[in-house]
């Protein structure tokens, strides 16, 4: 049997990049006792954790505020919600001065003021670089907000019709943790590695943590999400292997280590998603008691040079906003049981043509892919449904080799598969619905936009079926419901 | 073929290794290589997260050294060993537990530290373009651990908790070092406690064991230095045992106490020889003027015999080292001036000497010392003996008339000469010459002895740990006797080998062995 843990607190975290980390001092600054887990290793995991530095755009002035406004609206083509995008410039600048607070110093020109860089989609010089994902998440251990690292939450737990805590799989002890929770801020960041290959940069600069599993969690408790077709991809510089510094060490004279990357070359990677749960000024997802923020959350169709200001502003009003809510029924004991149970018996199961992880999610992120990253039109897309039905109905042969529950990750690849489904099809159907193309989101048979499709498709679990429906946001129609399935087009 | 460490405890399983058929392939990682044992063959646990050397969770050592999987290549077909990183418990296979080094981290308040917040907006920073570049390179730290595992202090730290806190080069570098650098810190006192305190840092022997491995190529023993006069100039350090040397050389210009007669007494100021070839100031070094003059005699014979005129400057002092390694840097600057004042005047541009530690100061505080003081350089070309004789000389060039000397040996890389500058190829192949050596690599032949930046003066036990890593290393190679190029190196080992071992295996001096390798000749 597997041991099961149960704590309680205030306010749980799910994830520790730059968002949760920001959730999780706003909440403990506002008293409230905070758990924060985290799949990989804390300060160095997530998208946060694996760039180099963080480029964190402000308005650097008060009257900057508007023309910020003005790049994120138009950078959307329409689909950022101009509440959440308001608060975003308006407090942009404190969460960036207070990042020199917890320690970082942005470049200072000569004279020793600080002097923002420019970027290409802005109209003003507004990045404040480098910041250090360290020096946040010393930030963290410093309030004594209790991290469980390498902790993977399965699912969340609702009483009713709140979400009352979630349960985790912790590797470095082989054993499951309940955690219990008054709010719970979902800050999982992106799902790139749903693209991507398990080695090489190649196909996603996401690592391996991101498989999108807050997408597939909030909708599994009936959040909604919108904007699931806008990923992202750009073009990012990968290593090559061909020349590197060699070491004499007679030591290691077969293996040589790349130490300055100094070669490279530019290949497109998926790289960032722009939609994911939606939420409103507090972080509040559709669920009571379920709040969101960073990338996993969708309002704000921020692109990734933009993304980490959005995880700062809403971290902190969704951690706060999750600090002062009250307690309300404790996770059912029956719910937390029947997940223990799902993770257990995904671990044990052993059907007699069982295979691996590995093998169903390279079919399927080769997919992904090929017939909807890189270029996608009706035919590819369809084709990628066929994969992923295909992939559904292997999910059942799905074996963990290793059978121990110490730091197993294939058991962790089989758990995220599912996942990994459920995001895949939330892209894909809203990418076949989407006929035209609009911002990052580009289709090869509809090349231009479609005034139409101004709005967005919201995703949502009705009856245990994924359920689509599109929102215009267009004049006379403006939030008008238009109902969609993929047999249905769209008017 | 790959051998890995596997181990479960969850099941009871002891460390062992298995070994895996693995396909190779042009630009294969040995990432790429786990994650081939792991879909292949059997699921074994590692950890990464980012395939691109940022996040540092890759961690392993590969054939011995500490690597991030996901930036190494391995070169061909052929054995590769991985283990988990070394100086860490293992969870499980070559999963390693990082949790005692977070809460390491957190005693060190690695944040800013001040009493007031800062106003409404942006401050002005006023830092020096050097304070700022070595800023963000720290900041950069990948909390990788390779650094840990490769250092023999942080070894014993693990090894003997109760000897030395030592816990690598990550926690001061990244951790401290920043702090200090940024101008609206005002923890600079309680910095300096921790370094002494949490980090004891002066149980770094500068080894630069980490800078080999550190995927960001930090200049730690440097940093190093800087922390401790850091710590100096709060009053809180150097410790006792580096103060003698200190007091020694403001005292008499030397480091060590005066026994038998110093060599720059014992030889004339110019040695000349008939038909030079070129013409060398010779800087003895404290060491060898003091104690192992039978070594600086060597040096000159061997300098005679190959013809070359040697001038021994009388007015020479000590390099500074002693005092520049434990944070004294005005002392070690005031030497500088010195010693260069003193070689600038014979008008002659090369200066050999046969100590890596001399050596080392010379090449690398010397220049920056001088160029503060002067805004130029010191007009004088730097060699360490061997290096002069392969490289200038020529190998094939030298006098090579030589007795065998019938004997199993091995060679200890010092840490100044070979990380410090670059010398590790020059002593082997003056070995390689020497008729009848058998030559033997030992196992770890390039980690420290536990001598080097004034641990063996301030830091003792730590010194003797390391140095039993060491000897126990030369006698498992099955030796007669172990060759090295430094004084430092040569005392310890030969003490720490007469302490574990009883001196079991004869220690020997590089150049003072050629010496003699010569003069057997000649008896002949
Ligand atoms: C190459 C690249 C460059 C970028 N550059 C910039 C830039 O310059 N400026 C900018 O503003 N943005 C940039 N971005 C975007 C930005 O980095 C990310 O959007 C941002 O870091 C997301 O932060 P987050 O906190 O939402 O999620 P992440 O930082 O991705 O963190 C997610 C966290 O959730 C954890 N997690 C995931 N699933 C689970 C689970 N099931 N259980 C427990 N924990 C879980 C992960 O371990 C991780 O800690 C860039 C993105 C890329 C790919
Ligand atoms: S220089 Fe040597 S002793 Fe010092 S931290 Fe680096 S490896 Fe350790
Ligand atoms: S100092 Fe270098 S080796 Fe050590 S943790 Fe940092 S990046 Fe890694
Ligand atoms: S996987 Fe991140 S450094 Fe290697």
């Amino acid at each position: 049997m597997i041991e099961v843990k149960r704590i309680s607190t205030d306010v749980l975290v799910i994830g520790g990049g730059a968002a949760g980390m920001r959730a999780a001092i706003a909440a403990s600054d506002m008293g409230a006792q905070v758990v924060l887990i985290d799949k990989g290793l804390f300060g160095r995991s997530g998208m946060s954790g694996t760039l180099p530095y963080w480029n964190v755009p402000a308005p650097p002035f008060p009257e900057d505020r508007d023309g910020y406004f003005e790049d994120l609206m138009n950078g959307s083509h329409g689909l950022a919600d101009p509440k959440l995008i308001k608060i975003l410039v308006s407090e942009g600048k404190d969460r960036v001065l207070e990042l020199e607070e917890y320690g970082n110093i942005f470049i200072r020109d000569s004279a020793g003021e600080v002097s923002p860089a420019h970027a290409d989609s802005h109209s003003k010089a507004r990045i404040f670089t480098p910041a250090y994902s360290w020096i946040m998440s010393m930030q963290v251990l410093k309030r004594g907000i209790v991290v469980y690292d390498e902790t993977f939450a399965t699912r969340l737990i609702k009483s009713n019709d709140r979400v009352s805590g979630a349960v985790a799989f912790n590797l470095k002890e082989g054993s499951i943790l309940a955690v219990e929770a008054k709010a719970t801020v979902l800050a999982t960041g992106g799902a790139g590695h749903l693209f991507g290959m398990d080695t090489r940069l190649w196909q996603s600069t996401n690592p391996i943590e991101l498989t999108g599993d807050g997408y597939a969690l909030a909708y599994d408790v009936g959040a909604e999400l919108i904007d699931m077709e806008f990923n992202q991809i750009a073009l990012e510089p990968q290593y090559s292997a061909s020349r590197g510094q060699t070491y004499s060490s007679t030591a290691l004279a077969l293996a040589r280590t790349l130490r300055s990357a100094t070669t490279f070359q530019e290949t497109p990677s998926v790289h960032h998603f722009l939609g994911g749960v939606l939420i409103d000024e507090n972080g509040r997802t559709t669920v009571p008691s379920l709040y969101a923020c960073g990338e996993v959350s969708g309002g704000l169709h921020l692109k990734a040079t933009d993304q980490f200001i959005g995880c700062l502003v809403f971290g902190r009003r969704a951690g706060e906003a999750a600090a002062i809510e009250k307690a309300g029924e404790g996770m059912p004991e029956k719910e937390v049981k029947k997940e223990v149970n799902r993770v257990i018996s995904i671990l044990n199961n052993a059907p007699n043509d069982g295979v691996p992880p590995h093998v169903l999610r390279k079919r399927l992120t080769r997919s992904l892919w090929e017939e909807v990253g890189l270029r996608k039109d009706e035919n590819s897309l369809t084709n990628a449904l066929r994969i992923l039905e295909d992939t559904k109905i292997l999910l059942p042969k799905m074996i963990v080799r290793d059978k121990s529950k110490l730091f197993n990750k294939e058991w962790v690849e089989a758990l995220e598969t599912y996942n990994m489904v459920i995001v895949a099809e939330m892209i894909v159907r809203s990418s076949l619905l989407r006929r035209e193309s609009r911002g990052v989101f580009t289709r090869a048979d509809y090349p231009r936009s479609d005034e139409r499709y101004l709005g967005h498709f919201h995703i949502k679990k009705v009856g245990g079926q994924m359920h689509l429906e599109f929102r215009s946001l267009r004049g006379p129609q403006r939030g008008l419901e238009v109902v969609v399935d993929p047999s249905e087009k769209v008017k | 073929m790959v051998k890995v460490y596997r181990c479960n405890p969850e099941v009871g399983e002891k460390p062992h290794y298995r070994s895996y058929e693995v396909p190779w392939h042009e630009g294969m990682t040995v990432l790429e290589v786990l994650r081939s044992i792991y879909e292949n063959h059997e699921p074994i646990a590692f950890r990464y997260h980012c395939r691109s050397g940022v996040c540092g969770a890759c961690g392993v050592m590969v054939n011995g050294r500490p690597v991030l999987a996901c930036r190494t290549y391995v070169e061909g077909p052929g054995e590769l060993v991985i283990e988990p990183l070394k100086n860490f418990n293992v969870i499980k296979d070559l999963v390693v537990d990082r949790r005692p080094m977070l809460e390491q981290t957190i005693k060190l308040e690695p944040w800013l530290l001040r009493g007031h917040k800062a106003a409404v907006d942006f401050e002005k920073v006023e830092w020096s373009l050097e304070s700022k570049d070595k800023f963000y390179l720290l900041a950069s730290c990948r909390e990788c651990y390779l650094c840990r595992a490769a250092c023999p202090a942080a070894e014993v730290g693990f090894r003997k908790p109760e000897v030395t806190k030592y816990p690598g080069a990550k926690f001061y570098v990244r951790d401290l070092a920043t702090r200090l650098l940024d101008p609206r810190d005002e923890g600079k006192h309680t910095r300096a406690v921790k370094l002494k305190e949490d980090i004891d840092a002066y149980a770094c022997t500068t080894c630069k064991k980490c800078w080999e491995v550190c995927p960001r190529e930090f200049e730690v023993p440097e940093v190093m230095e800087e922390l401790r006069s850091h710590i100096a100039n709060v009053g809180l350090g150097p410790l006792e045992g580096h103060m003698v040397f200190a007091d020694f050389i403001k005292k008499t210009g030397r480091a060590v106490d005066r026994q038998a007669t110093p060599l720059v007494e014992q030889v004339p100021e110019l040695i000349d020889v008939a038909n030079p070839i070129d013409e060398v100031l010779f800087f003895t070094g404290c060491l060898i003027d003091f104690r192992l003059q039978r070594v600086g005699l060597g040096i000159i014979d061997v300098l005679k015999r190959n013809n070359v005129r040697v001038i021994v400057p009388k007015d020479q002092q000590c390099c500074g080292s002693p005092a520049i390694r434990s944070g004294l840097f005005g002392v070690g600057k005031a030497q500088a001036m010195k010693n260069v004042e003193v070689f600038e005047r014979y008008g002659v541009s090369k200066v050999v000497m046969g100590c890596p530690g001399c050596l080392l100061t010379w090449k690398t505080n010397y220049p920056k010392f001088i160029y503060e003081e002067r805004k130029n350089l010191p007009r004088l070309e730097v060699y360490e003996i061997t290096e002069y004789l392969v490289k200038i000389l020529g190998l094939d060039k030298i006098n090579k008339n030589f007795s065998s000397v019938d004997m199993r040996v091995t060679y200890h890389d010092s840490c100044h000469l070979r990380r410090g500058c670059g010398i590790w190829k020059e002593p082997r192949e003056l070995i390689s010459i020497i008729p009848g050596l058998k030559f033997r690599e030992m196992n770890e032949h390039d980690v420290c002895c536990g001598s080097g930046g004034g641990v063996r003066a301030g830091r003792r036990a730590v010194s003797v740990e390391i140095g039993k890593r060491k000897v126990d290393n030369i006698v498992a190679a099955e030796v007669d006797g172990v060759i090295m190029e430094c004084p430092f190196c040569y005392i310890q080992i030969r003490d720490v080998l007469q302490q574990f071992h009883g001196g079991k295996v004869k220690v020997l001096y590089l150049i003072e062995l050629i010496a003699d390798a010569y003069k057997g000749a000649e008896g002949n």
